[in-house]
């Protein structure tokens, strides 16, 4: 229902936009653009590109903005692939907007493409803080999906992403002066401008604002450093009237150390134990320059929690029965979300895919909690590089999965792992007949 | 039998009306449409320009600056129409005779029945012609036009309702150097309702 509520909001507004337009190119003093001359046409469909550019902008800043209301229906990582993939259409619509319009302007007034161009810049106003604001657009965008593809630094997307944010602000000017004839239509203006109040509002509340009422709440700070396995390490944040911090078993929280060394980024990391009032737990893998870090950090460093967030919880759960699967450091948010479900009394099998016996994390604790909730907690690791262990070796596969696991229809299947690792296994879900509905992922690399 | 006479006479000479309205468009193409738009916003400009002299001299400051962007109006909409001419690979043609120049308000008269006449009979028609032909671009040419033409009546009509008031000089009139739109000055105007140029496109008239 909020999904739905969700969707309906946005298409609404596309269907002002676009409704506007229609009505305003159709009813213009010189006649309907839309059937006129070459001109009229140009200038018609360009000014669509960019306003359809503006809404999908707006769009993207709601999908990304960690708004909460949003972030509830459709979990962030869901969001985050929305964003990737409705940015290849920004980055057409970007293009489209001055290339139409610049060609429409320059057959009104006789004047070449460049020739047209140039007077854009010298002689309209805000159309050269404009020209220079699309072009970061299109250039960030165009790296960003390089950065996607070949998976770049998180510290050069991030620094990509914020020129974005300078780029559109300089858009912003050209909008509302000479960007659209439709500005000039009083109810259309107050409608843009609402558009933009509601999306930075959302962005400013839930971005920034909620963050810092955390941090000024709780006053997280980071109470102690544990090493896990080789490459993992535990980090416990303890903070005032914690019992008041509601955080599910499941979720993630973007984090920043306010320490040396890590107070300019802020990385998303899944709780790895079930929440009480006295801790909240990280469990970290080294895979960058940042997590190498992870275990510097000194108990004392303030901590800025930005969450919690995800959609990956018992909430979705829809039977008594579930197959936790985890690959690798997804374990972290399956780990707590066994320790919940179990507690509630569900019969829980996990299925915990590694390469070698030493990379299993929170081993001791799993035996530990598989040892206590005896038949309730089947609990099965599966090594895909290491000989010498005792259990199950390879892949956890479609057959594998079957024979673990014969009420396999009766469950409800939570998997979080490495994206190889999920597309795997998805597909061998789909081959044993498992409908998607009952198949909760989480893909913890945004 | 008055009355019958009088009817048959109007009858006849309506009949004639519509014959010669009707000769007067007929095989006529839309070349030769812009051709007569172009000769007589050629007309108009020289018009406007004596006009505006006559004005100065009879010390309507207002209503010579009215005819002056009047007349950068037309020169803007003859460019046009010789642009429209050359895409049909012809020379636009014109005969710009030497206007009769009478009293300011006579002018305003005569200028107000030309914008009339322009904007209700001559360019409908035209437009009509160029959209039957499928020309686009003359159609458009023709209608940027009679955007402009029914600015120009408005504002000779509110010049002649106030002539004495127009004697003094301060109104001051604004003129679109894309396709010619006039309006009063307006500090609040962004861009031209027509052809979307912005305020810097536009040239001031006083």
């Amino acid at each position: 229902m909020k999904k739905a509520a969700c969707w309906i909001l946005a298409a609404v507004q596309l269907l002002v936009v676009t409704g506007c337009w229609l009505w305003f190119h159709t009813h213009h003093a010189m006649g309907n653009l839309l059937t006129g001359d070459a001109a009229g046409k140009l200038l018609a469909w360009g000014r669509l590109a960019g306003l359809l550019a503006v809404l999908a902008i707006l769009f993207q800043l709601m999908l990304v903005g960690r708004v909460r209301w949003v972030e509830r229906c459709y979990g962030m990582d869901r969001l985050t692939r929305l964003h990737h993939v409705s940015g290849f259409a920004l980055i057409l619509l970007l293009i489209l907007h001055p290339v139409l319009v610049t060609f429409g302007h320059a057959i009104q007034a006789d004047l070449s493409y460049w020739e047209q161009m140039a007077d854009f810049c010298k002689t309209w106003r805000g159309l050269l803080t404009a020209v220079i604001g699309l072009s970061l657009m299109i250039g960030a965008s165009v790296f960003s999906v390089l950065v996607l593809l070949k998976r770049v630094r998180y510290e050069l997307w991030y620094a990509t992403h914020l020129v974005l944010y300078v780029a559109f602000g300089l858009t912003f000017l050209h909008q509302v002066v000479s960007g659209s004839d439709l500005t000039d239509h009083p109810a259309f203006k107050f409608y843009w401008i609402a558009l933009y109040a509601f999306v930075f509002v959302n962005l400013a509340v839930y971005r920034f604002a909620w963050p810092l009422l955390a941090f000024a709440r709780h006053r997280f700070v980071v109470t102690q450093v544990v090493p896990e396995t080789g490459d993992v390490t535990s980090v416990y944040i303890g903070g005032k009237h914690l019992e008041k911090f509601h955080v599910e078993s499941g979720q993630f929280m973007i984090v920043r150390f306010l320490a040396d060394g890590f107070r300019w980024e802020a990385h998303p990391f899944s709780l790895s134990c079930l929440p009480d009032e006295k801790h909240l737990r990280l469990s970290i893998k080294r895979l960058g320059d940042f997590t190498r870090r992870i275990p510097e950090l000194k108990p004392g460093t303030p901590v800025l929690i930005d969450g919690p967030h995800g959609v990956f919880t018992s909430r979705t759960c829809s039977s008594d029965k579930v197959l936790l699967i985890a690959g690798g450091i997804g374990v972290t948010p399956i780990r707590s979300l066994a320790e919940e479900l179990v507690g509630v009394g569900h019969d829980v099998i996990m299925i915990y895919g590694n390469r070698n016996s030493e990379t299993i994390v929170f081993k001791n604790e799993l035996d530990e909690l598989a040892a206590r909730t005896g038949s309730k907690f089947r609990l099965v690791y599966v090594m895909s590089d290491d000989p010498a262990w005792p259990g199950e070796k390879g892949r956890v596969d479609r057959e594998r999965i079957a024979r673990l696991v014969p009420d396999l229809a009766d469950r409800d299947i939570y998997l979080c792992g490495p994206p190889v690792m999920m597309k795997g296994v998805r597909t061998a879900l789909a081959g044993l007949g498992v409908p998607a509905r009952r198949i909760h992922a989480e893909r913890f690399a945004l | 039998m008055k009355i019958q006479v009088i009817g048959t006479i109007a009858l006849v000479c309506m009949s004639l009306v519509g014959v010669s309205v009707a000769a007067e468009t007929a095989g006529k193409t839309t070349l030769d449409n812009l051709q007569a738009a172009f000769n007589g916003e050629s007309n108009a400009k020289a018009k406007y320009d004596a006009f505006a002299v006559k004005a100065d001299e009879e010390g309507y400051k207002s209503v010579a600056a009215l005819f002056r962007a009047a007349s950068a109006s037309e020169a803007i909409h003859a460019k046009k129409h010789a642009a429209a001419i050359k895409k049909l690979n012809a020379e636009p043609l014109a005969t710009v005779g030497k206007p009769e120049v009478k009293s300011t308000k006579e002018n305003l008269e005569a200028a107000l029945a030309g914008e009339t006449y322009e904007k209700e009979t001559m360019y409908p028609g035209f437009i009509a012609q160029a959209e039957a032909e499928n020309n686009k671009g003359a159609a458009m040419s023709f209608k940027g036009a009679v955007a402009a033409e029914a600015e120009h009546a408005k504002m000779y009509k509110q010049a002649l309702s106030e002539l004495d008031a127009w004697k003094s000089a301060g109104k001051e009139f604004m003129v679109c150097q894309i396709c010619g739109y006039t309006l009063f000055s307006d500090p609040t105007m962004l861009k031209c309702p027509v052809c979307a140029a912005p305020r810097e496109k536009f040239t001031l008239i006083k």
